[in-house]
């Protein structure tokens, strides 16, 4: 964790400091008063640990009273990578997921390839099952995520703050148990590892209200043809707070699918504070879609310069050799970078002021893959 | 630099197998034979000597060798020293290529943080019915000695998993129902 990004914010202001890529990507928001929310986990390789978590810890915040809220918008390990950690450590917090995963067939998937620990990779739904075997120990009971429902409250004499669940619909609900009967195990089946689902029908949306403030995080949210599922349906939700955002965690990495015009007319401010992170997987963001993202605002940003670089693990000079013969290059997950973003509850909605750690960028400095 | 075994070792396999068995089938006859001499030396007599005769006939056959390209078959004795090991699992399966996130084992890295792209020529063939995704593998480089010289080599194994069997989906169901039952949601 660079020094300079060792300050912690003042009880008036407002903090989103997205981090990526390293299996994922992971939020943390100051929501005032050292009071914190984070959403979803990325490891960070370097550090040996969530993101989050070592962050928080570099900048003082007692991480077992002070975050009260972790909101899970994923269920792949290699989206919610250290996600059991989190919960494991804030011990205050309540933990937020999707209200699809409340459903018999969700955790017969799960649990049937958790039993298959055989691999050193890890099963594909072991971080999840942790989670809930946490919760279920400590007796915790699971929030649910759903379309226009709230998700936290500041209690009273704190500062006004308000967290609203903006999906999944209830029709996404229903599209995720179609796509979850598809990767059900079936007896005879080879075991293998979880695969994951595409598109991601049970994403959480979430918005945040502090004061005069509103900030969008549009996790792996896309677009469908569905006007009752997607963006579409959150754009039409009659609702949802009226409110327009100043800052967005832009939807899917910057792809197509996550970008919808009607988002950025109606539920954000001219030139609000974008952010996104990159995906190895899907080489994303596109070019076009870095020009589109800049045609909306000037103050966007990556929290890399690649989705991703050559491996940077030191071999023999043969088994180099042999790697290009074989595979050409070995691809890593660059550095886990950071972008922060602040400004005072009070503040004024342009106010934001953006700092940029460990290889993040303004967006236009962005390098996409061939 | 693929793999693919062309060799014929499973028919040499099947060939011993059955030397071994008509060996077995002799030595049963003889002690029968022994036994029972009065009563059926003839019958035992004729049958030993065509089984001696085709196992002869076939271990002839097999010091002779099976000619592969005009040449004597023979399996040349090898030794494979790896270098460097990784365990892969299946992103993406396209045309000819497959994705794959590969978990460093020789240099003992904790999760698997690199990625790279294969040709799926480089499956050998009894593995390909394997690729599939989520499907994992050892994808390990070495050298091959053989008295001949030593090459390079990559292989790519899938592993040979276990099926879920019923006992194990009862078991991930019980989980399943356990945490249903502890778990509450507001």
């Amino acid at each position: 964790m660079e020094v300079s990004a060792r300050t912690k914010p003042h009880n008036k202001q407002l903090e989103v400091s997205v981090f990526g890529p390293g299996r994922g990507e992971s939020i943390v928001v100051h929501i005032g008063n050292d009071k914190w929310v984070i959403i979803d986990s990325c490891y960070d390789k370097d550090l040996g640990e969530p993101a989050a978590l070592a962050y928080l810890r570099s900048i003082n915040v007692d991480i077992r009273r002070n975050v009260v809220l972790i909101i899970s918008t994923h269920w792949h390990d290699d989206h919610i990578r250290g996600l059991s950690k989190c919960v494991e450590e804030c011990e205050s917090a309540s933990f937020c997921c999707s209200e699809a995963f409340n459903k018999k067939s969700f955790f017969e998937m799960i649990s049937a390839y958790d039993v298959n620990k055989i691999t050193k990779s890890g099963s594909g739904t072991s971080e999840i099952v942790n989670v809930f075997n946490l919760l279920s120990e400590r007796g915790e009971s699971v929030l649910k995520a759903i379309a226009d429902r709230p998700l936290y409250k500041a209690g009273a004499g704190e500062l006004e703050c308000a967290i609203v669940a903006l999906s999944p619909s209830d029709e996404q609900v229903d599209a995720f148990h179609f796509d979850i009967a598809g990767i059900k195990i079936k007896v005879g089946d080879s075991r293998k590892r979880a695969p994951s689902c595409s598109p991601n029908h049970s994403c959480v949306v979430t918005l945040i209200q502090v004061g005069e403030q509103s900030i969008l995080l549009g996790a792996d949210h896309e677009e469908t043809t569905s006007p009752n599922t997607g963006w579409t349906a959150i754009v039409n939700s009659t609702l949802r707070p009226k409110v327009k955002c100043s800052v967005y965690k832009v939807a899917h990495h910057g792809s197509e699918n996550g970008h919808v015009d009607a988002v950025w007319e109606e539920m954000l401010i001219d030139q609000p504070h974008a952010v996104l992170t990159p995906y190895r997987n899907s080489k994303l963001p596109k070019n076009e879609m870095i020009e589109e993202i800049l045609k909306k605002t000037e103050t966007a940003y990556s929290t890399a310069r690649n989705s991703d670089i050559n491996t940077n693990v030191k071999r023999d000079k043969v088994v180099d050799k042999m790697i290009k013969e074989t595979v050409g290059k070995i691809k890593t997950e660059p550095k886990t970078g950071h972008v922060r973003i602040r400004n005072r509850v009070d503040g004024d909605i342009n106010a934001w002021e953006s700092e940029l750690f460990s290889g993040a960028c303004h967006l236009r400095h962005f390098s996409c893959m061939q | 630099m693929n793999t693919k075994t062309t060799d014929s070792i499973s028919v040499d396999l099947d060939r011993s197998k059955l030397v071994s068995n008509m060996a077995q089938s002799l030595e049963t006859i003889q002690l029968q034979s022994n036994i029972d001499a009065k009563i059926i030396h003839n019958n035992m007599a004729d049958k030993h000597s065509s089984l001696t005769r085709l196992v002869r006939q076939f271990e002839a056959k097999d010091l002779q060798s099976v000619p592969v390209n005009g040449q004597k078959k023979h399996k040349e004795r090898s030794n494979f020293i790896p270098l460097q090991e990784w365990e892969g699992y299946v992103l993406d399966i396209q045309e000819d290529l497959f994705t794959a996130s590969l978990l460093d084992l020789t240099n003992k890295r904790e999760v698997p943080d690199e990625e790279a792209e294969f040709a799926i020529s480089e499956i050998a063939e009894p593995d390909v019915e394997f690729l599939s995704i989520g499907a994992v593998f050892r994808w390990v480089l070495g050298y091959r000695i053989k008295p001949s010289g030593q090459s390079r080599e990559s292989q790519i194994i899938f592993r040979r998993m276990p099926k879920w069997n019923l006992e194990s989906k009862a078991r991930a169901d019980r989980n399943a129902e356990r945490l249903m039952k502890t778990l509450s949601w507001k």
